[in-house]
């Protein structure tokens, strides 16, 4: 009764006028953020924040978390029409979006990320809701080993993302994991692998990797195959831009699985949205019947990315909230606004100040029923995009790719980088190398690394500290078993695919 | 199919034209800086974890400098969290000249990471513009820990040398150094475990996988309230009000107690007039009322000193860090760097 009482006091608070210009206001902003690479809700809640501490602290949350809301979605967008992720976590929306986009289905792919992103957002606010105080229980309870151990199971699961090639797929991992441990060491202070470059000591930063790689090299090949007036058809009718019935019954179950594994990974401190799309995809893949579909434009790969992104902005809220430790530089963020209103995010957040919970809860169904609303009218107009004539496509997507990329630091070093990695992603295209796995081993290396260095320093060296630990056992057998999840997959699928054979023929 | 191309052709060569005017602008804008200053929002760089009392800091100046117009333009806070302050430093170090970014640093990270790691950089490289505060920090344990007074710890590593585990951010901050000089005085051995924030530390204390850390007492508060931690120590010159039964560092007969001396600093080389305009800034923001309640709230105190003041203390706090370090052996004897 607490929980509907809350939400009804919540929804009170957004349904004021002002309040619901603002979710409005935010969701778009939001979007847009969402379409530019690298400028993230981070940066732009820094640069609103003279703007937002004028506000009330309701109704900034409910303007900063629509905005959210909004972001996420957004990176969908620029991540199916241009091979471009506009946010981190849209590059495993690249996979499978922008193969749709190129089959002419640009229109089914953004409706189908909106509508994930929809389902994702809800479902996992009310998990949110429900769990809150149980999941920031787990959280606390998430030590280095634990950490270790999830995230090298998202490692694993590198063997899900490989193309045709295994050896392939393994090397541009390592490729990653190299890139991964380039820049300053924080548990001895040295420095590795920066070349004598400054500009190397923060690391190297995936944004512009994920730029470079997916839509740099897309150019270059298109570039090399000859101007070609327009990338994709755009076809004619609203039916044919909407996704079917088909499609979305086909995304029930993916829906399900990856909301739950979103949730999960957006609370627990430190892996985020991105982890958790990637984390989705590749279980996505595992289980489907018909794994050799993704990567080609399967509807599964965009619905798993977009609904685990949106539910981990809901999982990443959780330990904000109730203990005060922000799992993301975006929630980060969200806190510091928090505190600069002398308000302090932790145990005693909701029974002190349950308007804020309930007005950021209320507001984050309100973005995301008004970002359907928005968005679905928005797709015919979104797809006219690809009958631009690719001499000048191209153009418009170094430069918001380009924008994005410097706009992360300020620094024209990144845009070489970015160059670099551009011509790396044109010859991993060539020779039909996976970019997703070097990119996943890039993203999970830092972390995975991080968590095993406390892991050895807490156990004095003893590499038993990951099995003692029932957790960490649980997730490194899950490790493993990702490791070799292709061929049990294929084991099982022939299983199943000659019983299916057996009685057909039979009644035959 | 000729026709179409051309019209591209074209098109693109009156976008090239267009765009001309634009990509000239940040040389023209170079001529226009010293004139004016500031003449374009300034940057201002924060090194902790988002929320962490760094980046707040930063916020906070650039809300009182929009609200009471200290400055004609905005000030903006960018994050560059980890590595110690290695990544804000490599930062600010690669913007030599750039007069329209400042950082908050303090005395341990500047002093103490360059005497201990082969960087690029010493304190002497940067800018000296102002001191703004000063905060300690408190060390806390878990509500169920069995360990009540520092007594108690120092009695568990004796039992067990290398077996409790200390927290923290990086091996290179004040709390770990101020680990090591107790673990000097008292000759017992601990761990210490490096995390990428200071709530990820706090986090692992509540979880039980290390058995104290150093943390600013601001960022416990709720949870020493909640019940979920306990605080034995306070780092500062005198007890926190919040914590009255909690002895000092001096009190607990462990040294000098590591206090954060928060400043402000430019890039290296940074122009005069910037120095000059950003230290009176400074001096405003520490003078105004909504500092002074956020220094309350946040346990930390108001400390102003000039350009110059700071400078001289920097180098008096470099000598005494160096001494804590070879006492902590994280140094040769001659102060030297130790190789591995």
């Amino acid at each position: 009764m607490d929980i509907v009482h809350g939400l009804m006091t919540g929804l009170a608070i957004v349904f004021t006028p002002v309040n619901i210009l603002l979710v409005f206001v935010g969701a778009v902003m939001g979007t847009l953020v969402g379409i530019l690479p690298g400028l993230g809700v981070t940066a732009t809640v820094a640069i609103l924040m003279p703007v937002v501490l004028g506000m009330t602290p309701v109704t900034a949350m409910i303007m900063l978390v629509s905005m959210f809301c909004g972001a996420r979605f957004g990176g969908a967008i620029t991540a199916i029409m241009m091979n471009l992720p506009g946010e981190s976590n849209a590059i495993v929306t690249c996979l499978d979006g922008y193969q749709m986009a190129l089959q002419g289905r640009a229109g089914p792919a953004i409706g189908l990320a909106a509508i994930s992103s929809f389902v994702g957002g809800q479902i996992s606010l009310v998990m949110m809701m429900l769990l809150a105080p149980v999941m920031a229980k787990m959280a606390i309870g998430f030590g280095p080993p634990e950490f270790f151990s999830l995230t090298l199971m998202g490692l694993s699961l590198v063997t899900s993302l490989t193309g045709k090639s295994l050896v392939k797929g393994f090397l541009a991992a390592t490729l990653g994991l190299v890139l991964a441990t380039v820049g300053s060491d924080m548990f001895s202070g040295s420095l590795r692998l920066t070349l004598g470059r400054i500009e190397l000591m923060d690391g190297i930063n995936f944004v512009m990797v994920a730029v470079g790689l997916f839509a740099l090299g897309e150019i270059l090949l298109n570039v090399e195959q000859g101007v070609k007036f327009s990338l994709g058809k755009v076809p004619r009718g609203l039916r044919n831009l909407l996704p079917t019935w088909q499609d979305i019954r086909q995304c029930l179950t993916t829906w399900i699985r990856s909301i739950i594994i979103g949730f999960i990974v957006g609370v627990l401190p430190g892996a985020g949205a991105t982890v958790a799309s990637f984390i989705s995809y590749a279980v996505a893949k595992t289980t489907s019947k018909t794994p050799e579909r993704f990567g080609t434009g399967a509807v599964e790969g965009v619905a798993a990315a977009e609904s685990a992104d949106n539910a981990s902005t809901s999982g990443d809220l959780v330990p904000m909230l109730t203990l005060g430790i922000p799992g993301s530089a975006g929630t980060g963020m969200l806190m510091v606004v928090l505190l600069m209103f002398g308000l302090r995010p932790g145990p005693f957040l909701l029974p002190e100040h349950p308007e804020i919970f309930w007005g950021i809860v209320a507001s984050m169904y309100f973005a995301n029923i008004l970002l359907l609303i928005i968005n679905i009218p928005l797709i015919p107009v979104v797809v006219q995009v690809l009958k631009v004539p690719y001499s000048l496509m191209y153009i418009i997507i170094i430069v918001i790719g380009s924008i994005g990329v410097y706009s992360i630091d300020y620094s024209i070093f990144d845009l070489r980088v970015m160059g670099v990695f551009g011509i790396i992603g044109y010859c991993f295209k060539k020779l039909d190398y996976p970019p997703a796995c070097l990119l996943l081993a890039l993203i999970l290396g830092p972390m995975v690394e991080r968590a095993f260095r406390q892991s050895i320093i807490l156990s004095d060296g003893s590499l038993s500290i990951f099995i003692e630990r029932p957790v960490s056992a649980v997730f490194l057998f899950f490790a493993v078993l990702a490791l070799f999840a292709p061929w049990l997959q294929r084991y099982f699928l022939a299983r199943v695919r000659s019983k299916e054979r057996i009685p057909a023929e039979s009644a035959q | 199919m000729m026709k179409k191309f051309r019209f591209t052709n074209l098109f693109f060569r009156y976008i090239v034209f267009l765009s001309l005017p634009m990509l000239s602008a940040p040389f023209f804008s170079t001529y226009a800086l010293s004139a004016e200053y500031p003449s374009r929002p300034i940057e201002i760089v924060t090194h902790s974890a988002p929320g962490g009392p760094n980046n707040l800091i930063g916020h906070l100046i650039a809300e009182i400098v929009q609200k009471e117009k200290i400055l004609p333009q905005p000030v903006f806070v960018t994050l560059k969290p980890g590595s110690g302050m290695a990544k804000a430093f490599s930062y600010l170090f690669e913007k030599k000249g750039e007069d329209h970014l400042w950082a908050i640093t303090s005395n341990g990270l500047i002093l103490g990471t360059p005497l201990r790691v082969v960087v690029p950089y010493t304190y002497r490289n940067f800018t000296p513009i102002a001191n703004i505060c000063v905060d300690g920090s408190v060390m806390i344990v878990s509500a169920k820990s069995p360990y009540k007074t520092m007594d108690d710890i120092f009695d568990a590593a004796k039992k067990n040398p290398n077996k409790l585990a200390q927290g923290g951010s990086s091996i290179t901050s004040n709390e770990a150094m101020m680990g090591k000089v107790m673990q000097k005085i008292k000759g017992v051995q601990w761990k210490f475990v490096s995390f990428a924030g200071e709530m990820e530390a706090a986090t692992n204390v509540m979880g039980g996988n290390i058995d104290f850390a150093f943390l600013n007492p601001s960022s416990v508060l709720e949870h020493v309230r909640a019940g979920n931690l306990r605080v034995i120590l306070a780092a500062s010159t005198k007890r926190y009000k919040a914590f009255p039964d909690v002895p000092t560092v001096q009190e607990a007969g462990l040294g000098k107690p590591q206090i954060s001396y928060r400043a402000l600093m430019g890039p290296p080389e940074m122009p005069q007039y910037a120095v000059k305009t950003l230290e009176t800034a400074a001096k405003r923001i520490v003078e105004s009322a909504q500092f002074r309640k956020y220094m309350d709230q946040s346990m930390m105190q108001e400390e102003y000193m000039d350009a110059k003041k700071l400078a001289a203390f920097w180098e008096e706090d470099e000598k005494l860090v160096k001494q804590q370090m070879i006492d902590g052996g994280m140094l040769n004897k001659d102060g030297s760097i130790i190789q591995k």
